[in-house]
């Protein structure tokens, strides 16, 4: 009891020295205390996220792989090389057979494929000759087309003379740009499409290579996608959903967007950007007037107005200038300058703008470059190198409810697997054949780099007579390759399960009935794989979504080092004003020494001054973190972005109190406690109660 | 009738220039040599050939193509169709004026592409299948001489004229003294760094009807990739046609027809 006095005593008659460490105390462990339950919900989080989106519980992949999965990308952001396998079929039924926590496993390969709709005219175009081609043909439709075409060009003439200067100084030099004027006037004028139809193909063809390329055109889509077979996708993960259109149907060959992709690249420009005023000003409320970023959109709709009134068709131009010019209370005239106008919105008039855009333009324009329920053609370079492409029907848009709006998990495209397979070009036997066949016809020697000088060193000539006649060359001129693979054209064929399962996969997500048991499950698949030669690999969702996945890792090593530094520095002042307290009370040890007092007692006294330094203040910190953790969980951090809501996996981020970092907590306070007593208590011991006594006198 | 006197013209130039060529060229000399380069090459009627591309990446397995390129070089027509492997065959290219446009009967639509387009994914451009037009779209200094194995070379630096939509601003050219075929070009970035090295090693010469003269064709082009060392593209014309083609050859619906 003695030793509590005393131990009290001495930190209340260094009251100061007391307060400042036990203000650092209190500071680290609250900071350990809501860093630890931030970074716990942030994981939680990301886990939700990540295994009820895209990674399941764990990834499997080819054993032999080039390089580690990262379903998300790699820190460097690029998708690594994962290899494949061969049969899906085979591993899906040994892990489900063999591994009793296995729920279900479900195909995948990521990949990329790009898809480029061509401009406004090449669009008209191509619906005028399919148009044109109908039998028997629609007259009125096809005249109406061709006065959409004439509105256009006009506009493409129109844009060339207002801004004759810019185009000048960028395209001034180009043989298209000097030819325009002449091929815009051929192109406005009577004699050109008084006989089109007796010219079709030569107008048309006028048309989309003199016209068409004075259009700006960046309309390129670049879209990943997970090949899966669609159903079992969306059966297995339980946050998934259907946001616009339907789900591809089961066995069909179909493409869902991702409605985040959808909304944000696939979508008119103008209208999008329309809706992200709406959000910052609804949701953010922003104010154009103040706020640059909405002043820069306002401006660039304006600009790009033409991309709004170039795709009504004529008639429906007619339609809607007086309901414009009645709306604004405008005085212009043509339909250009109506829109141009009417884009130019403020923050008074911008809801009823929003509004009339929705109910009066956007049904005539194409609001979408690719629209739900059409079919378009994908193309992507495959795994043998060449580009390969297949027509695909997109069913509709999808989204992962609770996180949306967050880009992470909506940067996939869903894509059935016969398409995939089609598209990805596994390198197959019957391929390799092929390409040694041709390869041996051309029969170009293998000379590298630095043994090309010998193709002209020695005896070598260069120059030859032609020989022989063209034989192959004529016979292949006239032969037909015929329709090279029907499937690929066509978007209806239906596929069983077997037959989207059945084959080549990269990767594969696999559900667990319980998702603690991850790491014994790991174990296990592993020990299947070598039992029954499936060559896969397996990893836990955190390591295989890639450089996102170790994010939080990353995050809490930060946390932890921020924490052991606090708690550093704390041990290193309260060490330091112990041992000015021990040679400042040099003469009360040296009398308690004199007295008879052991090494151990002197250390008991130490360490109750600092456990109850520690503690105290511990406690207070550890009861503050705690307060703002229940204070601010209960309330959920609002996501500050779309980013934040997949790491939230939702809209607010919601802390709970983990007992075990209350016992960490307090494990590094005695730690603290216990090292900060060592070197003072030693110092202690060397005092002699001869000099202590001396001292004083 | 300019045409046949200026071809004498060239004729003569590389008949009688060899001698001169030992010493430095001057910049009109290069401008002449680098006209002959284009006129040995140019066929002022049509043009077929059946071609194959080799393309050898590094880690990754060679692939192989067959096609066929058709020129109208008097229309700045040209037309590349691809024959072999079976997943391409029916694929075509179609340049008509400044537009290069890209079939692919698959999904049976029509792309448009640009110069820089890698043809077929390899790295091969248009223009290393098309009439040579050096003059046209390059102004040219001279770069001193050297040798390629046994040959003695001219070398040139051609620097794209402005508004000419070439696949590469800067070109390196090295031109045999003796036969006044080039056999090694180098491709550069507007940087001036390197992206492409072709070697020429063999030439073919054919006589064409339309011209009246003989026809140089490169019968092999070796392409290496200077930025992904390791990768190179082999091109071969085992076969050429000089006749004159159909007319509806340059046309969408004949490469259309040709996968129907």
């Amino acid at each position: 009891m003695l030793l509590w006095k005393l131990a009290f005593r001495n930190l209340f008659v260094h009251r100061l020295k007391t307060a400042v460490t036990g203000l650092i105390i209190v500071f680290g462990t609250t900071l350990a205390i809501v860093g630890n339950a931030v970074v716990d919900a942030i994981s939680g989080g990301m886990q939700k996220s990540l295994t009820n989106s895209i990674t399941g519980d764990l990834q499997i992949y080819a054993g032999d792989a080039p390089e580690k999965i990262a379903v998300l990308g790699g820190f460097d952001g690029n998708m690594p090389d994962i290899g494949h396998l061969n049969d899906f079929r085979k591993v899906k039924d040994a892990l489900t057979a063999k591994v009793p926590n296995v729920r279900d496993v479900i195909p995948m390969g990521i990949s990329q494929a790009f898809f480029n709709p061509g401009n406004i005219l090449d669009l008209k175009l191509a619906e005028l000759r399919k148009t044109f081609y109908e039998n028997p043909r629609p007259v009125e439709r096809l005249q109406t087309q061709k006065e959409h075409l004439v509105e256009i060009v006009r506009d493409i003439e129109r844009s060339r003379r207002e801004n004759a200067e810019l185009l000048g100084s960028i395209y001034g030099g180009e043989e298209l740009f000097k030819t325009a004027p002449a091929d815009i006037e051929r192109a406005l004028s009577p004699a050109f499409w008084a006989n089109f139809d007796a010219h079709f193909e030569e107008r048309v063809e006028f048309l989309a290579n003199r016209m068409a390329p004075l259009i700006f055109d960046d309309n390129q889509l670049f879209l990943s996608y997970i090949g899966t077979v669609p159903e079992l996708f969306r059966d297995s993960f339980s946050q998934f959903e259907i946001a616009k259109g339907e789900m591809i149907p089961e066995g069909a060959r179909g493409f869902l967007f991702s409605d985040y992709i959808y909304e944000n690249q696939v979508k008119h420009r103008v209208a999008r950007r329309l809706d992200q005023i709406k959000k910052q000003i609804d949701k953010e409320k922003r104010t154009i007037k103040d706020t640059k970023e909405l002043q820069d959109r306002v401006a660039a709709n304006v600009a790009q107005a033409a991309e709004v009134y170039n795709q009504l068709d004529p008639a429906r131009g007619r339609e809607l200038a007086p309901k414009l010019r009645d709306f604004l209370k405008s005085e212009k005239t043509t339909i250009a300058e109506l829109v141009q106008e009417f884009l130019a919105t403020t923050d008074e008039n911008f809801a009823s703008h929003y509004e009339f855009f929705y109910a009066e333009i956007a049904p005539h324009i194409l609001l979408y470059k690719v629209k739900v329920g059409d079919v378009f053609p994908l193309t992507a370079f495959t795994k043998s190198g060449y580009s390969s492409s297949t027509n695909v029907k997109v069913y509709g848009t999808y989204r992962f409810k609770s996180f949306e709006s967050s880009p992470l998990a909506s940067s996939f495209n869903i894509l059935d697997m016969v398409s995939f397979r089609t598209l990805f070009g596994f390198m197959t036997e019957a391929r390799r054949q092929e390409t040694a066949d041709i390869d041996r016809e051309m029969g170009a020697a293998d000379v590298g780099r630095d043994d090309i000088e010998s193709l002209f060193g020695g005896g070598a000539t260069v120059v030859q007579e032609a020989r022989g006649e063209a034989k192959a060359l004529r016979s292949l001129g006239q032969e037909k390759f015929g329709r090279i693979d029907a499937v690929r054209r066509d978007a209806d064929t239906k596929y069983s399960r077997e037959e989207m399962e059945n084959g080549v996969f990269m990767n594969a997500a696999v559900l667990l009935k319980d998702s603690a048991r991850l790491d014994s499950t790991l174990d296990e698949i592993r020990k299947v794989s070598t039992d029954d030669g499936l060559g896969i690999q397996a990893t836990g969702w955190r390591e295989a979504a890639g450089g996102v996945g170790q994010l939080t890792v990353i995050v809490r090593g930060v946390l932890y080092l921020f924490v052991i530094v606090i708690f550093g520095v704390a041990t290193f002042i309260i060490m330091n004003s112990m041992l000015m307290a021990t040679l400042e009370r040099a003469r009360e040890i040296g009398t308690m020494r004199a007295i008879g007092a052991q090494r151990s007692f002197l250390m008991g006294l130490f360490l109750r001054e600092t456990f109850v330094l520690s503690f105290l203040f511990g406690l207070v910190g550890t009861l503050i973190g705690v307060g703002i953790v229940l204070a601010v969980g209960a309330q959920g951090i609002p996501s500050m972005g779309d980013v934040t809501t997949f790491f939230f996996s939702g809209d607010r981020l919601y802390l709970s109190v983990n007992p075990l970092h209350i016992l960490i907590v307090f494990g590094c306070m005695t730690l603290v406690a216990v090292v900060s007593t060592q070197y003072p208590a030693w110092r202690a011991m060397r005092i002699s109660p001869l000099e202590a006594m001396q001292q004083s006198e | 009738m300019k045409r046949p006197l200026k071809i004498l013209g060239l004729a003569a130039l590389a008949a009688f220039s060899a001698p001169v060529a030992r010493a430095a060229l001057s910049e009109k000399d290069a401008l002449e040599l680098v006209k002959l380069v284009d006129e040995k090459q140019r066929n002022s009627g049509d043009y077929a050939s059946l071609c194959f591309v080799k393309e050898t990446e590094r880690k990754k397995e060679p692939k192989v193509f067959q096609a066929m390129v058709y020129r109208r070089d008097a229309d700045d027509k040209f037309m590349i169709l691809f024959t072999k492997p079976k997943e391409e065959a029916g694929k075509g290219y179609l340049k008509i004026d400044k537009n290069l446009w890209m079939y692919d009967p698959s999904t049976g639509k029509w792309e448009r592409k640009t110069e820089r387009e890698r043809i077929g994914g390899t790295n091969s451009r248009r223009s290393d299948f098309d009439e040579s037009r050096l003059v046209e779209e390059y102004d040219i200094k001279v770069d001193g001489e050297g040798t390629l194995g046994n040959f003695k070379v001219h070398k040139l630096k051609l620097t794209a004229k402005k508004g000419k939509d070439v696949a590469y601003p800067v070109l390196g050219l090295w031109i045999d003294q003796a036969d006044k075929n080039v056999l090694k070009r180098e491709e550069f970035s507007l940087s001036g760094k390197l992206m492409r090295t072709t070697f020429y090693p063999k030439w073919t010469k054919k006589f064409s009807e339309s011209k009246k003269a003989d026809v140089w064709i490169p019968e092999e082009m070796r392409i290496f990739d200077e930025l992904e060392k390791g990768n190179s593209t082999v091109v071969t014309i085992k076969e050429t046609d000089l006749k004159p083609l159909d007319a509806n050859i340059f046309t969408k619906a004949w490469i259309e027809s040709k996968s129907k």
